[in-house]
């Protein structure tokens, strides 16, 4: 690409010709800003999608925890009465515009020893999404 | 000063240098907001690794319960949820503390996202009777027999030939005979008795001041034939030491019964050569039961016998009943109910127990048994020739009144 051959690029190199173009200037970095602001754009809404899917998932994770210690805190033979063994119990809460519902798995491994499974699922961009956090809980003399 | 009078590009020159600051300022902030959204996902992660590491701490506490001597470590996965390893040492600690570390890992040991490690120190005193020999109306102990534990009785102990009574292990502080009967011979001693210095017999009967001496009519007679320890002889002791424990059915039943259990709803008779797998249940039998000779109990378990009649014995051991290779079997034997004709149980010859034998009203163990646990009775205990009885913790716990076991975390934290 020659000099001469260049309307843009011959005016800014040579100084000549100088009429509109400030306007021109303009057009020119409006258009490089409209294409990387485009650019952006799609990076900034996925970090957004991202924040909110964070959200929550804190308050999915939240939500479980909270039963986790409800459980842990229950005398051994209640933990999952009357729906032991190997029942879920099902309960659901909505926050932040959303419903998480949680399910929670009692089973029993031994006469003193049980797995504590909770799940908790909510809905994300039309997609499914779910958290679980495991533990295990002895029966203490 | 330099003064630019061709000002023109000034304006993209200008727009790209503020582009450039802008972007840079942007991407930055994506990166920061893609690092956090990282970082609560690590977090995540981490809180479930957490709960998977302290579900081992459970996990271990629940091992200790069933065998003190458990130490792991053992690799345990958590449904998909993560796996944690567990052990346990006892370096440094007082008895019956236990020191549980546990790491947790999401999703596996082998490939790890998050690692949480947390220790807690555990307390743990398993639930076993005080002597080794109880029995609400009386003890009767023949010859060449050793007991390794206290000897404790509501009613007359009556002692043979070359009896031993020893502390249930070096140091401990047992190894005395207890009688709250205020009757003469509440102890009485046939034959040589071998003790241990410091020790006592404690008897609620006449003293020797009140009777003119060592006669048939004081709490303890024939005082004499104690060979040696020089245990410290007290009659008409008003201490605690001599209470009347009342029950020596240490047996918590409504316990056992919530326990894992399997039920023979008839007599059960099991021939000579026969593996018997405890399988670390109860086996609750409602009429009585007989094992044979060359019975071999695998496992760990309990044995018992809730009711029935016409029967000699509600829970019958012939000869040569072992553990594993010859070794203890680790069975409770209990029978709580029935009405037999001889005893509630009989344990013949040739028999190695690891737990808790416990009758409503008589128990009989005959010759070269060797009980490694406690014998009890509502009623009274005979104990033959070449008998060992040692006082010890029970091969499989069951639930125990009077001093039932504890559990007490101690501390907890995460390394």
């Amino acid at each position: 690409m020659s000099k001469s051959n260049n309307f843009f690029l011959k005016n800014i190199y040579t100084g000549r010709s100088a009429k509109a173009f400030t306007y021109i200037e303009l057009a020119i970095a409006m258009a490089i800003i409209a294409l990387i602001v485009l650019g952006f754009t799609q990076l900034f809404l996925r970090s957004a999608v991202s924040i909110t899917g964070m959200r929550f998932q804190t308050i999915a994770y939240n939500f479980a925890a909270d039963k986790m210690e409800e459980i842990r805190n229950e005398s051994f033979d209640t933990i999952g009465n009357p729906w032991y063994p190997n029942i879920w119990e099902t309960d659901a809460q909505t926050q932040a515009g959303n419903t998480f519902t949680r399910n929670v798995r009692i089973s029993g491994l031994e006469s003193s020893l049980k797995r504590v499974d909770i799940e908790v699922i909510w809905t994300e961009e039309g997609q499914n999404r779910s958290i679980q956090i495991s533990s295990l809980v002895c029966d203490k003399w | 000063m330099v003064i630019i009078k061709n000002e023109n590009g000034v304006a993209l020159v200008l727009t790209l240098a503020l582009l450039a600051v802008l972007s840079v300022l942007a991407v930055a902030m994506v990166f920061l907001g893609r690092y956090e959204t990282r970082f609560l996902v690590k977090e995540r992660l981490s809180d479930s690794a957490l709960y998977i590491a302290d579900g081992g701490v459970e996990y271990g506490i629940n091992e200790l319960q069933k065998d003190t001597n458990y130490r792991g470590p053992t690799t345990y996965s958590v449904g998909n949820a993560g796996q944690f390893i567990v052990g346990v040492s006892t370096q440094g600690q007082p008895a019956n503390y236990y020191v549980i570390t546990s790491t947790g890992y999401v999703p596996n040991a082998t490939n790890p996202r998050e690692t949480r490690i947390v220790t807690s120190v555990v307390n743990i005193v398993p639930g076993t009777p005080t002597y080794a020999i109880g029995a609400k109306d009386g003890i009767t102990v023949a010859s060449n027999i050793t007991i390794k534990g206290d000897l404790r009785s509501d009613g007359q102990i009556v002692l043979g030939s070359n009896v031993f009574v020893e502390p249930s292990s070096p140091g401990a502080s047992d190894g005395s005979i207890y009688t709250s009967t205020g009757m003469a011979k509440g102890v009485y001693i046939t034959g040589n008795l071998y003790m241990q210095p410091g020790r006592a017999i404690r008897s609620r009967g006449p003293t020797n001041a009140s009777k003119g001496g060592d006669t048939a009519e004081t709490g303890i007679y024939q005082e004499s034939k104690i060979k040696s320890g020089n245990p410290l002889i007290v009659e008409g002791d008003t201490s605690g030491d001599t209470n009347p424990l009342g029950s020596y059915c240490s047996v918590d039943l409504n316990q056992l019964d919530n326990m894992e259990k399997v039920e023979y709803a008839q007599y059960m008779n099991y021939e000579s050569n026969e593996t018997f797998d405890l399988a670390g249940k109860v086996h609750k039998f409602t009429e009585g039961v007989r094992f044979s000779s060359n019975i071999t109990f695998t496992g760990e378990g309990t044995i018992w016998v809730s009711g029935g009649s016409a029967h000699n014995y509600g829970l019958e051991l012939c000869s040569n009943v072992f553990g594993p290779d010859g070794g203890y079997a680790k069975v409770n034997l209990i029978v709580s109910g029935g009405t037999w004709t001889t005893a509630d149980i009989m344990i013949n010859s040739n028999v190695k127990i690891n737990g808790l034998v416990s009758g409503t009203t008589q128990v009989n163990a005959n010759s070269n048994v060797a009980i490694n646990g406690v014998i009890e009775s509502g009623g009274g205990v005979n104990v033959n020739s070449n008998v060992t009885i040692q006082w010890g913790q029970l091969g499989f716990q069951i639930p125990i009144t009077g001093s039932p076991a504890a559990t007490v975390v101690r501390s907890w934290r995460e390394l």
